[in-house]
């Protein structure tokens, strides 16, 4: 589970100003979850849990409750998910595009991929890549979110960059 | 570090960028969210309501009930406030973007009571992204939302009916003939101004500089775009 941190007087998060993340967090959900369908279920999921009553904040660090609690939620659902018998999604080459989640087709397939390899990443390395590179966090406020150091967060950055690009392209796969 | 690891590692970094710029949430989940959020809110002044005549009416307070309902039901009929509108920004496009008027390639295919939207992606490279309808103290308000380049999101809102007072602390500058005022709240820079007799609230994040807000806001596409 990601940490939080405790500083400053509490204030209350202001549900209204949560649209301002759907993007971020739906990014987020999708490079956890490898799977865009999935991802929305987990961002409406989060939403939800945050939504259901006031939330008290320490920080000013809105984004990184919200990926605490996305981060949370998803491990929940996974445990769960691991408990019931399986089914067998839908093979990725027949879903169809979401026209309005990306600007071009070739990019939406490619951001599919980058986003499945994400998920696919070891969890240290996944999470540290998806609280900077793709929730835009910065490396401090990562590693508070992570309950790390902000040396580690570097060295699994670079690594999990490395093995984005490497699963990415077919000719190097394999090559350590 | 091995200059091949290097060479890796921002291949990857450039992946994950390009990946990141063009992904945004479908507007099927954010309409779904903002159904939640909306339940939510009225949820939480139910209880509210609940609560305050609980605490009324034990203490022999039933005219005090019989007003504070009134004023439930009846609330609302004041002007909305300029940040009451520019806090629209926050809860995001819920309706595709408005396509440009080809036939005034200043415009978009979209307005409020007669009130075109501008269309920037030309001159400014700030395209339409999304928008949404609210209705703000019973009155339609219209939100479009622009993206520059870099992914910066500003809103532009259009509200129905007469013009409301720029909010106190505000402060003026003229542009090219406009009358502006510029305000900040909760990290966003907000400029209000009149269009046809309609406020206009645009607000952006305050990285996003006043000059270049300004600009925006009192375009006028060499006449194409009505005042």
């Amino acid at each position: 589970m990601l940490g939080a941190s405790v500083s400053g007087p509490a204030r209350q998060l202001d549900p209204a100003a949560l649209g301002d993340h759907v993007d971020r967090l739906y990014r987020a959900a999708w490079a956890l979850c490898g799977s865009r369908e999935d991802a929305e279920d987990l961002v409406q999921e989060t939403f939800a849990k945050v939504l259901v009553k006031p939330r008290f904040l320490r920080n000013d660090d809105d984004l990184g409750y919200l990926l605490r609690v996305l981060r949370n939620t998803f491990v929940s659902r996974h445990r769960a998910a691991m408990r019931r018998p399986q089914s067998t999604p839908m093979p990725e080459e027949l879903e169809p595009v979401d026209p309005s989640g990306a600007t071009r087709p070739d990019a939406a397939v490619e951001a599919r991929e980058v986003f499945a390899y994400i998920a696919a990443l070891p969890e240290s390395f996944r999470d540290a890549l998806i609280a900077v590179d793709v929730v835009g966090l910065s490396y401090g406020e990562a590693a508070k979110a992570l309950g790390t150091k902000e040396a580690t967060i570097t060295s699994r950055l670079y690594r999990a960059r490395a093995q984005v690009a490497r699963g990415m392209d077919p000719s190097r796969q394999g090559v350590l | 570090m091995d200059p091949l690891d290097d060479e890796l590692a921002e291949r990857g970094r450039a992946l994950i960028a390009a990946a990141v710029a063009e992904t945004r949430a479908p507007l099927a989940l954010r309409e779904r969210i903002e159904t939640d959020r909306a339940r939510a809110g009225q949820q939480a002044g139910a209880r509210r309501s609940r609560g305050l005549l609980g605490k009324l009416v034990p203490a022999g307070g039933l005219v005090a009930a019989v007003v504070v309902a009134l004023v439930l039901v009846l609330g609302g009929s004041s002007a909305p406030s300029v940040l009451a509108t520019a806090s629209l920004a926050a809860r995001g496009p819920i309706l595709p973007a408005p396509a440009e008027d080809e036939a005034h390639g200043t415009l978009l295919k979209t307005s409020m009571q007669g009130v075109p939207f501008p269309y920037w992606g030309g001159s400014f490279r700030w395209e339409a992204v999304g928008a949404r309808d609210d209705k703000i103290e019973d009155r339609p308000a219209k939100t479009v939302f622009y993206d520059n380049p870099k992914g910066v999101r500003a809103a532009y809102t259009i509200l129905g009916g007469d013009k409301i007072d720029a909010p106190s602390g505000a402060y003026e500058k003229d542009m090219n003939g406009v009358k502006l005022f510029i305000t900040t709240d909760k990290g966003r820079r907000i400029v209000t101004w009149t269009r046809n007799g309609h406020t206009c609230v645009l607000s952006a994040p305050a990285s996003v500089p006043e000059p270049k807000l300004l600009a925006l806001a009192a375009w006028k596409g060499k006449g194409g775009v009505p005042f």
